[in-house]
């Protein structure tokens, strides 16, 4: 397992490669750059700032500069907040962003789990068919829908909860963006867990396990959740990726000061460096978590072994 | 004075006693009737081979038994353990009698035991569902268990998981699991069908020392007379969710009066019949469930076939003491 976590860690490394080269690229193929304002300023000014964050160097030398600096561990400056590196700024963000993304990922398995176990206990009945309905729509529904609509109800007409804003982080504050990121995974891994949970329930060794006696709970909990869970686990990486791109679309509409809304703003700015620190932080944290739940599957089958 | 050498089952209640169930499916294609009003009864100590070939319905006997079918599935009739109905009980109930009153050994041992956990745990599990003992407890019993299945290194085993095991030892494992909570009654659906011809022979071995052990009245279920001939007190025939004949394995092979029966007895590979290069087979198909006849449900593939067979249901009648038939032949030739 050792070996092989390291062989991954190894074959990370073209990946993540590929996506800095793609992203700089991209970024730099966007019209405009991180100096036009709205007032210009003088040729002279212009000219000194460039040579100072080295734009005027060729493409592919700036591209090889940057990567040099990440091998260092070196986001380089940001453009548009000219006092802080990015890797200051990703520092202050992260840890907001992942204080919102584990509630929602915590919150979208706890509910999203239990919501399918149960349709699957209750199968072709009026409660599966209720669950799965309103699954179907958490999925269909994109969250900057079911943000406002959230807002709406629970801050204006309610007024039970702030409608936007960190304050100072507190859970009434994290309350509906966490809801509103956690919505859709919700529904996805609810549809995962009825979905393989029914299958699991008909195999043979379940009808085993009853044969022996055991009360219902300890067949479905001891003998059905584990084999289920397994689609469920291999679905993690892909959902902190969905949570990763829905926290973009969240922090802005709640205005959150978080990793997603730098890259927003970093995108408008065309503050390169930021965006492509942020590129490069998710996309490695994407890597590691896909690494983790494959480790996770050997956990969870005993005959899955990695070499 | 008792009569020697007389069937038990006259001398003593039944243990189980089965009578007209039927078990119907309820499929996209319509109702399909997998058991036709069938009638056994098992005494302590007494084995019953349950023969029929794929389709017969023989599993689903022993599945609406014990409130296994499958979610379409629904069994009629009665079913009585050590006098008490059973059939249909809600699963609370039924749970005291899974496992520890009746229990079950299913035909293929790779996907039978749960894949996710160690067998020790599977095997106490069973245990502490019915007995007030302690994990400690369990694991001994456990052990103890695997020894009486033999197998070579019972502790070893306990911490194995099923994949880790060979198919025999697996079959072994489910063995123990069934009678770690002494059964009075021991269900073996095709306990050896998954397994090779020499795992075969052994499997079969060890259920016939464990009955004598254990004291178990055994239903065994099997496709194959060539295993009921070796361990079985009784046989009945199924055909079509029905049954075709029924008596003391002795009559069933030396003095069938069934065509079916006949044409089972027929296909058994012969070690003796020397320059036949083929094997003998019951011509046709078993009949479509689905369409459910009025006659015979044997009557397109019989030899003997004539006007009734059609369309009357044959009466399940005494030929002889313990040795009953559904057939309009008064006496085959």
């Amino acid at each position: 397992m050792f070996r092989y976590s390291v062989k991954r860690f190894l074959g990370a490394g073209p990946t993540l490669l590929i996506l800095v080269a793609l992203a700089f690229f991209l970024m730099r193929a966007a019209p405009g750059g991180p100096f036009d304002a709205e007032r210009p300023v003088s040729p002279a000014v212009r000219a000194n700032l460039e040579r100072a964050y080295h734009l005027d160097e060729p493409l592919l030398q700036q591209f090889g500069r940057y990567v040099a600096g990440l091998v260092r561990g070196d986001f380089g400056p940001s453009f548009q907040y000219p006092d802080y590196t990015v890797t200051e700024l990703i520092r202050e963000g992260f840890p907001v962003s992942l204080r919102i993304g584990a509630f929602a990922m915590l919150l979208a398995l706890l509910a999203g789990v239990t919501a399918g176990i149960l349709a699957a206990l209750r199968q072709n009945r009026a409660a599966d068919a209720g669950i799965m309905a309103a699954a179907m729509t958490g999925i269909s529904i994109p969250n900057f829908v079911i943000a406002p609509l959230l807002i709406l109800l629970f801050a204006v007409h309610l007024d039970w909860l702030p409608g936007g804003g960190y304050g100072d982080g507190s859970l009434r504050y994290l309350m509906l963006p966490v809801v509103a990121l956690a919505l859709p995974q919700i529904a996805y891994i609810a549809r995962l867990t009825r979905g393989s949970m029914v299958e699991v329930l008909r195999s043979p060794f379940i009808r085993t396990a009853r044969a022996k006696g055991l009360p219902a709970h300890t067949v479905v909990l001891r003998h059905a959740l584990k084999p289920a869970l397994l689609p469920v686990v291999s679905y993690l990486g892909p959902a902190t990726a969905a949570l990763i791109t829905g926290s973009v679309v969240i922090e802005q509409i709640f205005g959150i000061p978080g990793l997603g809304r730098f890259f927003v703003q970093g995108a408008l700015n065309r503050d390169y460096t930021l965006v492509l620190g942020v590129v490069v932080f998710y996309g490695a944290l994407i890597v590691v978590l896909n690494l983790i739940v494959d480790l996770l599957y050997a956990v969870l089958d005993p005959r899955v072994r990695y070499t | 004075m008792p009569v020697i050498g007389q069937s038990p089952q006259y001398s003593e209640q039944p243990l189980l006693e089965v009578r007209h169930l039927d078990v119907r499916f309820t499929t996209p294609e319509g109702e399909v009737k997998a058991v036709d009003d069938l009638e056994f009864s098992l005494v302590r100590g007494e084995t019953l081979g349950v023969v029929g070939e794929s389709g017969s319905g023989k599993t689903q006997v022993a599945h609406a038994m014990l409130g296994l079918l499958a979610e379409n599935g629904r069994a009629t009739g009665s079913v009585r353990f050590a006098g008490e109905e059973i059939l249909n009980l809600p699963a609370k109930r039924l749970n005291r009698i899974r496992g520890a009153g009746m229990a079950l050994v299913f035909q293929d041992p790779m996907t039978s035991l749960n894949p996710y956990l160690r067998i020790g745990p599977q095997l106490s599990e069973a245990l502490m569902a019915h007995e007030p003992v302690s994990g400690r407890q369990a694991r001994e019993a456990a052990c103890s268990m695997l020894d009486a299945v033999h197998l070579a290194h019972p502790r070893a085993c306990l911490r194995a998981y099923p994949h880790e095991l060979s198919g025999g030892m697996r079959q072994r494992v489910m063995i123990a699991m069934a009678l770690i909570c002494r059964p009075r009654v021991l269900i073996a659906d095709e306990p050896s069908t998954a397994l090779d011809a020499t795992v075969q022979a052994r499997i079969l071995e060890l259920l016939s020392e464990l009955k004598r052990e254990f004291e178990l009245a055994m239903l065994l279920i099997t496709h194959d007379l060539g295993v009921v001939a070796g361990t079985c007190d009784r046989v009945l025939i199924m055909y079509g969710g029905r049954t075709m004949e029924e008596a003391a394995v002795d009559d069933i092979f030396y003095r069938s009066q069934h065509p079916y029966t006949r044409g089972l007895l027929g296909a058994l590979p012969r070690l003796d019949a020397a320059g036949v290069s083929r094997m003998a087979a019951i011509p046709g198909q078993p009949p479509s469930l689905l369409e459910p006849q009025p006659g015979c449900p044997f009557e397109k593939r019989c030899d003997y076939r004539f006007e009734p067979c059609k369309h009357q249901r044959p009466p399940l009648e005494n030929v002889s003491a313990g040795h009953r038939k559904a057939c309009h032949h008064e006496k085959l030739p």
